[in-house]
Parts: C-alpha cells; sequence; structure tokens
C-alpha cells in the first residue's frame, strides 16, 4: 500500500504509538496516508479505538512477524 | 506440613489472581491505558470499565459488611480507614504514581500482565518497584526520608476516615445509604453508554475484577475465615506475614516478593499480596499461551530504558506515600469509602493525565 510517511514505533509500549501517532498526523494534510510499526500487542486495539474516535481511518492493519503495521489515512 | 485455613487462603489468593490476569490479558483491561484513551482520542471506554470495577466492588463490601461480618474499621492492611488522615500524602502519593506508571508503560497489576505475556521491560520495572518499596517499607526509608515532614499534614480524626462517618457520624445506616447511592451513581454512568454495554470484553472484565476484590475482602475479612485465619497465626510458632484483612494491592506485594526471595526457605514471608502477584501473571501467562500471543518485548532504547526505570522509582514512592495504586487504592481502598482512598485516585488520575499532555506538548515541541 502506498503512504507518505512512516511512523517506527517498534519497542514502544501504550502510551507512546499513539501518542506518536498524533503527532504525526497532526503534521499531516487530509488525505493522506501515514504507516505505522509497532511491537506492543495493545496497539491493535489501541489504533482501532484511535481511528474510530478520531474520524481517521485504519485502512489496513498485518502482522509482519513480531511487528504490526497499521495504515492510516489522515480525515 | 500440614494444611491449614493460611493455605486455604494463600491459593484462594493466587485464584483470584490468575482470574484477575487472565481478563485483563484478555480484555486489554488498563488503567493507564484507560486514562490515555481519555486523554489521547477521547475513548472513555476502559474508563468505564475500571469505574464499573468500583462501582461493582463497592456494592461487593457493602454486602459484605452488612451480611458476612467483614469489619474495615480496624486489622485492615494496609488501614485504608485509619483515623490518622493526610490528605497530602494521598495527593501527592497518587500523583507521582500516576506520572510514573504512564512513562513506565503501565501501574502495577497491568506490570504483572505485561510480564505474563513476555514482556521483560516490565521485569525491570517490577525488580525496581520491589527495590524502591522494600527500601521504604522493610528498610525503614518512609520513617527516615518522608514521614519527618508528611507528618505535619496529618489530620487526626476522633474516628475513621469513612467518608459517611465524616459526613453524618457512627452510623451503619448512613454508610449504606450514602455506600449504595455512590455505587449506584457509578454504575448508572458506567452503563448508560449503549456502546459500552455493548463491550463484552471490558463489561466482563469491570464486573470480574471488581468481583474479585470484594472476593478477598471475604476470604481474608469474614466472619467465616477471618477470626480462625487470625488465630491460626496466633498460635504459629512462625507467624505468617501479613495476616490482616485485605484485599487487590501491588506495590508492597512487590517488596514483600523481594523479602520473601531474600530467604525463599522462609515460606511464612509468602503472604495474600504476593500469591495475588504471582496469580496475576500466571493467568497473564495462560492467556498469552492460548491465544498464541506470548512475545518477548525488550527496551527500544536507552531512553525507552530511562523512562522504565524512573516511572518505576515513581511508582514506588508514589504507591507507599499514597498507600496503594490504581488496583490498591483506586478500587481497593475506594471500596472502603475512605476519604483519602478517593484523593489518591483523584491524585492518580490527574498525575497519569498531566504527564500524557506533557508528553504531547514535549513531542511537539522537538519538532
Amino acid at each position: 500500500m502506498n503512504f507518505d510517511r512512516e511512523l517506527d514505533a517498534r519497542g514502544l509500549n501504550c502510551p507512546m504509538p499513539i501518542v506518536k501517532t498524533k503527532k504525526a498526523l497532526s503534521e499531516m494534510s487530509s488525505g493522506q496516508v501515514l504507516k505505522v510499526i509497532a511491537t506492543d500487542p495493545g496497539s491493535v486495539k489501541d489504533m482501532e479505538a484511535f481511528a474510530k474516535q478520531t474520524g481517521n481511518v485504519l485502512l489496513e492493519k498485518t502482522q509482519e512477524g513480531n511487528a504490526f503495521v497499521f495504515f492510516i489515512k489522515k480525515a | 506440613m500440614e494444611w491449614s485455613i493460611h493455605h486455604t487462603i494463600l491459593s484462594a489468593a493466587l485464584a483470584s489472581g490468575v482470574v484477575v490476569g487472565y481478563v485483563a490479558a484478555r480484555s486489554h483491561f488498563c488503567t493507564m491505558g484507560a486514562v490515555s484513551d481519555w486523554i489521547n482520542m477521547g475513548d472513555l471506554g476502559r474508563l468505564r470499565a475500571w469505574f464499573l470495577a468500583i462501582g461493582v466492588a463497592i456494592l461487593g463490601v457493602l454486602i459484605l459488611e452488612l451480611t458476612q461480618g467483614l469489619n474495615l474499621d480496624q486489622g485492615v492492611s494496609p488501614p485504608y480507614r485509619t483515623s490518622d488522615f493526610n490528605p497530602f500524602r494521598h495527593l501527592l502519593g497518587g500523583l507521582l504514581f500516576g506520572v510514573g506508571m504512564t512513562i513506565a508503560g503501565g501501574c502495577g497489576n497491568k506490570t504483572a500482565v505485561r510480564i505474563g505475556g513476555g514482556n521483560l521491560k516490565s521485569v525491570v520495572v517490577l525488580v525496581t518497584i520491589a527495590i524502591v518499596a522494600y527500601g521504604l517499607i522493610w528498610l525503614g526509608g518512609y520513617t527516615l526520608l518522608f514521614e519527618p515532614w508528611l507528618s505535619a499534614a496529618t489530620i487526626k480524626l476522633s474516628g475513621t476516615q469513612e467518608l459517611s462517618r465524616l459526613l453524618f457520624g457512627d452510623s451503619m445506616a448512613a454508610h449504606l445509604v450514602l455506600g449504595l447511592l455512590i455505587a449506584a451513581l457509578i454504575l448508572y454512568v458506567v452503563l448508560k453508554d449503549s456502546e459500552f454495554r455493548a463491550n463484552r470484553e471490558l463489561l466482563t472484565a469491570g464486573i470480574v475484577i471488581g468481583l474479585v476484590v470484594a472476593f478477598v475482602w471475604w476470604l481474608t475479612g469474614s466472619s467465616t475465615t477471618g477470626p480462625q485465619w487470625r488465630e491460626y497465626a496466633e498460635f504459629s510458632d512462625t507467624p505468617p506475614s501479613r495476616v490482616a484483612t485485605q484485599s487487590l494491592t501491588f506495590i508492597a506485594p512487590m517488596a514483600d516478593l523481594l523479602h520473601y526471595l531474600l530467604a525463599p526457605t522462609e515460606f511464612h514471608r509468602l503472604n495474600v499480596g504476593i500469591m495475588v502477584l504471582i496469580g496475576v501473571i500466571l493467568g497473564s501467562l495462560a492467556y498469552a499461551l492460548l491465544s498464541r500471543s506470548f512475545r518477548i518485548e525488550w527496551f527500544a532504547d536507552r531512553n525507552d530504558f530511562i523512562n522504565h526505570l524512573v516511572g518505576a522509582v515513581l511508582m514506588a514512592v508514589g504507591g507507599v506515600l499514597g498507600m496503594g495504586c490504581t488496583f490498591g487504592q483506586g478500587i481497593t481502598g475506594v471500596s472502603t469509602l475512605a476519604v483519602g482512598s478517593f484523593l489518591t485516585l483523584i491524585g492518580i488520575i490527574a498525575g497519569s493525565a498531566a504527564m500524557m499532555k506533557y508528553l504531547y506538548w514535549k513531542m511537539m515541541q522537538e519538532g
């Protein structure tokens, strides 16, 4: 999937992946896609809730080895 | 060795921990996560689950006081309703704990849950909390470093610091009515959200954790088990540790675990808190293995390591000052309706929320 920016949150626990995602999205334009890579198992539910609450769209979530990869489109 | 009431209580405490660990891991129940969801994305789901546990625990305690002879005015560890009321100690302890759990990736319970899931960072957090809290509780660190200046803020009450007693005096009826009103208000606010009611995992987590808190109160303090347990301790050659009315808490048990590990053949050092702590780790491990989600995690970098260390120290100090953590005061303590427990809970949420805001602000400043 094409993306405009990548955020590496591997090794970080809650709340840092969400805080960093929030900051990255605040610097992007509407319609742009952010790729987030995280290893915290809690990040899966966190990203789903974050997208739902903020109106940003979670386009895709996959698991690559030990990492969870999310593609989020800024609303 | 003959099986006794003490062994039954320790076994039941272990089982209680397993239930909490399994349910918390499965549902993603997390008190720090609850504050994070609220502050960072405006989602109240996990905060509702936390308060659901509080509401259920309050109701459970009221029923136990009425029907099972539970007495939370004396012989309780820690003494939530103590007449030595120190609001400053509770607020400061809560604030420090809230800041600490935010930078260390979770509270005492979450640390145990993370360990069960394979997070080695949380092992470092647990060891750090255990060492610092051991120094404060067992080696006199609190008495030396904090008591001299904290005691100036202590207010000597004529009775307990239980909320209804402060407002209406000694009246069981007033206690029951006020407790019921508080529990009903909490449950109404929590359950009026249809989305939360549809979230079976969080709903179950809140109810189960609240019930387990009530169960351990019953286990250690009811007229069925309490007197027999105390009698056993009284006639033991080596009285077991912390034979007192109590329920779930995590910071002092981490110090107690270190105290036990320093002399592992002295089994009388094992206590209810340690068994619950170990149970939570085992329950979370069971969930991680059954769901195939067990994964080894380690620090991302040096900063991540330092953050966890600092957070753990703050949690240990805050947990001792505030006489409990998000579970110890935030659920167990509040279920006694002790005013200090409410203050610690407010301090924890405020400290965590402020730290969340600071982290975001700092990140924005760094560009």
